[in-house]
């Protein structure tokens, strides 16, 4: 029983940390950890860019009267 | 190009479709069926979990109560109690947590939305499952296995109907037509991987093929405690990632820092489970490795809150006009909290106290409560406008919601802790009489129901105005790519 065990914890374990070890491989070779800033920016589009706060109480928009 | 077949979308070598740049609000339009069906899943899982949570916490003080029920055994506090924990973890949580974060990861992928009616189905039998295994509870067929209580026969059902929702989400990652990786598809994509690998493991090895003695205590609190951190805390933490910069219109605070945090949690997080086996019959050096890891913790916590928080410093005006913002910040306050306390509360010399008593309870709703629940409603108050086209119908439920839900949480917590320290210290000394300590809860255990009785009140209004929200088609109704710009307002 013992062996079982081992082997299906083994394997899980070894498949886990041999996709984050490739996960983390892909990203480094993809330029992932480059230019972080920009990274951060990249929730912004021309749709919702950024400077422009994009949530607010219905009808309560600052400067602006219904 | 979204006609494609499920094979070629799974497999990368089979298609050359070329990816178009798609509008974030026809990908929140496409949306709509799939994250409408988990939100008002959600929503009335919500409600139950309350209606459970109340009867467990009134209970415990109310004798009358105790002895009325006394005779009906699914009324019992043991069923009560964990049919709260499963409704609120695997019916609220889960479902939030999966329309957020595959809400997020389509709309960071910014192209067509693929295969919506498989992830539609999944929808609808994760909570086929849910109910089966709620059911099943209810009628005696509970497993004495935290966090893994529900029946053998719902877990086939679970589990598929996971495995489609992850390939989806893997799906609309692999179809980006973004090069770079945000840090929240990051965390969402982990939570993907990680909770299948979690529930796997712990069904074989304590369901099915059970091992024997504790070793199957140490998979159940390694499973109970990384659906937490593996699961439900990178979906928030993805949420508050998102959602703190693009309601404020600014970059998180440092990048560099949210991809360390992220890293540095995948690397610690899966150990720290067998903390709450301190003390127990379980090897030591197992019990050191689960403290050490606990206190690890603090680098991605303290990393985490650094970057949130200065995200935040000159800003704090914007708390005033966005509800979003209002409980994402609410919830990323309390990450930082549970998160430190839980570190401290895995050494040796505090759990010592902590253990066995409300003091876990509290810490377990300032987590999944404070930080996680919160964060979900502000996630919920973003997207459900986009998706709806239409703006919620009241400000004054909104502002209850939030206040009666920080209010309500903020005198759970801190009634809890007290008293669950005090009971604790009292359990350690060898001179004073259990049932004394008992009646010196009560008014703890009482401020717990009182709390209650205001997140009942909390969760009544969201769910109205969540409800009213879906049936009002003469509400204010927004046109053009991004809602609540004031020049493109029209009444339907």
């Amino acid at each position: 029983m013992w062996s079982l065990y081992v082997s299906i914890v083994g394997v899980f374990a070894m498949m886990f940390l041999l996709s984050a070890v490739y996960a983390l491989h892909w990203a480094s070779k993809n330029g992932q950890f480059k230019n972080f800033q920009e990274g951060a920016r990249t929730i912004f589009d021309e749709e919702e860019p950024e400077g422009v706060p994009t949530d607010y109480f219905p009808g309560q928009i600052p400067g602006h009267k219904k | 190009m979204s006609d494609s077949s499920l094979i070629q979308s799974v497999n990368p070598y089979s298609t050359n479709d070329q990816l178009v740049k798609v509008a974030l609000s026809r990908i929140d339009a496409s949306l709509r069926k799939p994250m409408v069906f988990f939100f008002s899943a959600s929503v009335i899982w919500l409600l139950l979990g309350t209606l459970f949570a109340m009867l467990a916490s009134l209970v415990m003080h109310w004798t009358w109560l105790r002895d009325l029920f006394g005779g009906i055994e699914p009324l019992s506090f043991g069923v009560v109690r964990t049919l709260h924990l499963n409704v609120m973890a695997y019916g609220w949580a889960t479902n939030a947590a999966f329309a957020v974060s595959l809400w997020i990861m389509a709309r960071l992928a910014r192209t067509e939305v693929r295969h919506l009616g498989l992830l539609f189905v999944a929808a609808v039998f994760w909570n086929v499952g849910v109910l089966v295994g709620i059911v099943g509870i209810f009628k005696g067929d509970m497993l004495s296995v935290e966090w893994l209580e529900m029946p053998a026969y719902a877990t086939p059902i679970l589990v598929l109907s996971y495995a489609m929702i992850g390939v989806w989400g893997l799906i609309s990652f692999r179809f980006r037509n973004n090069e770079h990786v945000y840090v929240s598809q990051w965390y969402i994509l982990a939570a993907l991987f990680w909770f299948p690998w979690l529930y796997t493991v712990a069904q074989l090895m304590i369901v099915f093929i059970p091992a024997r003695g504790v070793v199957q205590a140490i998979t159940n609190w390694w499973f109970a405690h990384n659906v937490l951190g593996l699961f439900l805390t990178p979906v928030g933490l993805a949420s508050v990632y998102y959602f703190m910069p693009k309601v404020l219109g600014k970059p998180i605070h440092s990048y560099y820092l949210s991809v360390l945090g992220f890293w540095s949690l995948a690397l610690f997080y899966n150990w720290a489970g067998v903390h709450h086996l301190v003390g127990g019959p379980i090897p030591v050096w197992v019990q050191s490795a689960g403290i050490v890891a606990s206190v690890m913790m603090v680098i991605p916590v303290i990393v985490t809150g650094i970057n949130h928080h200065v995200t935040m410093i000159g800003n704090f005006g914007a708390l005033k006009f966005s509800p979003t913002l209002r409980f994402i910040v609410f919830g990323a306050v309390s990450y930082t909290g549970t998160s430190l306390l839980g570190s401290a509360m895995a050494l040796r010399d505090v759990s010592v106290v902590t253990h066995f008593s409300h003091f876990t309870v509290a810490h377990a709703h300032h987590g999944m409560y404070a930080f996680f629940t919160m964060v979900m409603f502000g996630a919920i108050y973003y997207i459900m406008p986009r998706l709806m086209q239409r703006e919620w119908p009241s400000i004054f439920l909104i502002k209850a919601h939030f206040w009666t839900a920080a209010i309500g949480v903020t005198i759970y917590l801190v009634g809890l802790h007290i008293g669950g320290w005090i009971q604790g210290w009292e359990l350690g000394k060898t001179d004073t009489p259990v049932v004394e300590i008992g009646i010196k809860m009560i008014p703890w255990l009482m401020s717990r129901s009182a709390a209650g009785i205001i997140l009942t009140a909390s969760h009544i209004f969201f769910a109205i105005h969540f409800f009213w929200m879906l049936s009002n088609s003469s509400a204010l109704r927004r046109v053009g790519p991004a809602l609540f710009q004031p020049t493109e307002t029209v009444k339907s």
